[in-house]
């Protein structure tokens, strides 16, 4: 092999991983010397009166447990537009390198599955199914989700994901809790043969009572990649 | 113009699908094709040549992502160019420097018996960049797909040259590695 044909090779890379390198960087802010150091000193004391001991006590009490909650996976579009994150509940963690954060919905009434309905409709393709999937529409009506009297005691809980290949499946397996935190982990739950070579999206959708999620702060999702 | 509509224009066979493919995504497809052949007249009739491919390729593809499936013609079309140039010992952009790293990776031999096949080795490729970390799959990415200069490569993501080209240095030895290990003769 040569050199030319390594480099011809790699222009064949997953367009995911293409996307992704195109995406703005997140840089640091350089400020001067004396504010730099003073807002450190700041967060660190921040850290330490408040948070050390609330993650100390969420690590003590940090379960990792099969998902209880009702499940159920359909079709979405494929978008790397970043703007999707701006209506998730855990933006704040998204764009992390250290997990693999995915954006989580949280809809609690029917007010919010209309917003949803209206920021995602057109880029993510609410009705449509595909890849032997289930609409998100169709998945709402076959499970009763969506209307008043589910919002009533349940909140739902959409997970957004890309994949490099419509072939593969995901659902959530596990979750891992602490006093203040749920933490859904995303796995690939099949092992097709073979694999198509498109874009996929997809919605994992969970139902959870509200008496339950209402203990938590921090509602995320992250995704365990297959050994 | 969202990608999708864009992409519906080239199914209508609507040759505003041109216009709008340019204006926004001119810009991404020139930076490509100017790393690899380093002047402005062949990158630009490189884009020309892309928007022509794209015409002639959509339909029957309906790419999720135009960028990426413009940049991969580009990058095509602009490496064949460069080849071209290169047998008249012409021109050549950062693309000189990227490829005189890349062949560290290899043995150097011309594989005239494709003793090795295409798809299994992008496969194999693929599997390699799926193992590492987003932050340093990116500069990979950068450097061997985009073909950013170290510099710009440092400024995107606030980084030192040197800190860059280290990292370039054991990705490519741990893609030896990793080839070495999946039964190709470098």
């Amino acid at each position: 092999m040569n050199k030319e044909q390594l480099y011809e090779a790699l222009g064949d890379i997953h367009e995911a991983y293409i996307a992704q390198a195109d995406q703005p960087a997140k840089r640091k802010k350089r400020s001067a010397w004396l504010e730099w150091s003073t807002i450190a000193a700041c967060l660190c004391l921040v850290v330490t009166v408040l948070v050390m001991p609330r993650i100390l006590s969420d690590r003590n009490t940090a379960s990792t447990l099969e998902n209880p909650y009702a499940t159920a996976a359909a079709y979405a579009e494929f978008s790397s537009n970043p703007s999707i994150h701006e209506g998730a509940s855990n933006r704040d963690l998204l764009g992390d390198p250290q997990h693999w954060q995915l954006p989580v919905f949280a809809l609690d009434t029917q007010a919010d599955l209309a917003q949803f309905r209206n920021r995602y409709a057109s880029v993510l393709s609410l009705d449509r199914s595909a890849d032997g999937l289930p609409s998100f529409e169709e998945v709402l009506r076959e499970q009763q989700w969506g209307e008043e009297a589910f919002f009533a005691e349940y909140t739902l809980l959409v997970i957004y994901m890309t994949s490099s290949s419509g072939s593969r499946y995901y659902g959530v397996n596990s979750i891992t809790v602490t006093r203040r935190s749920l933490c859904l982990h995303v796995e690939q739950i099949n092992d097709p043969q073979i694999e198509t070579c498109d874009m996929a999206g997809r919605f994992i959708m969970l139902a959870i009572k509200d008496a339950e999620i209402r203990e938590y702060t921090t509602v995320s999702a992250d995704f365990l990649k297959k050994e | 113009m969202e990608d999708g509509k864009i992409v519906q224009l080239y199914w209508d066979r609507d040759e505003q699908a041109i216009p709008e493919t340019a204006d926004k995504y001119g810009h991404y497809c020139r930076t490509i094709a100017c790393n690899i052949l380093g002047n402005r007249e062949d990158a630009e009739e490189c884009v020309n040549d892309t928007y022509l491919n794209t015409w002639y390729a959509i339909p029957p593809h309906r790419p999720m992502v135009l960028s990426t499936f413009l940049g991969k013609i580009v990058r095509n079309l602009a490496f064949n160019r460069y080849k071209a140039n290169t047998a008249e010992k012409r021109g050549g952009g950062e693309v000189t420097a990227v490829l005189d790293e890349l062949a560290g990776c290899v043995s150097g031999r011309q594989d005239v018996e494709q003793a090795y096949a295409y798809q299994e080795l992008v496969r194999a490729i693929n599997d390699f960049l799926g193992g590492l970390p987003a932050e340093k799959r990116n500069i990979f990415v950068r450097r061997y797909w985009y073909t950013d200069a170290v510099s710009e490569i440092a400024d995107r993501y606030d980084m030192t040259a040197a800190a860059v080209s280290m990292t370039l240095k054991r990705l490519r030895t741990q893609l030896r590695s990793y080839l070495i290990k999946m039964g190709y003769a470098l």
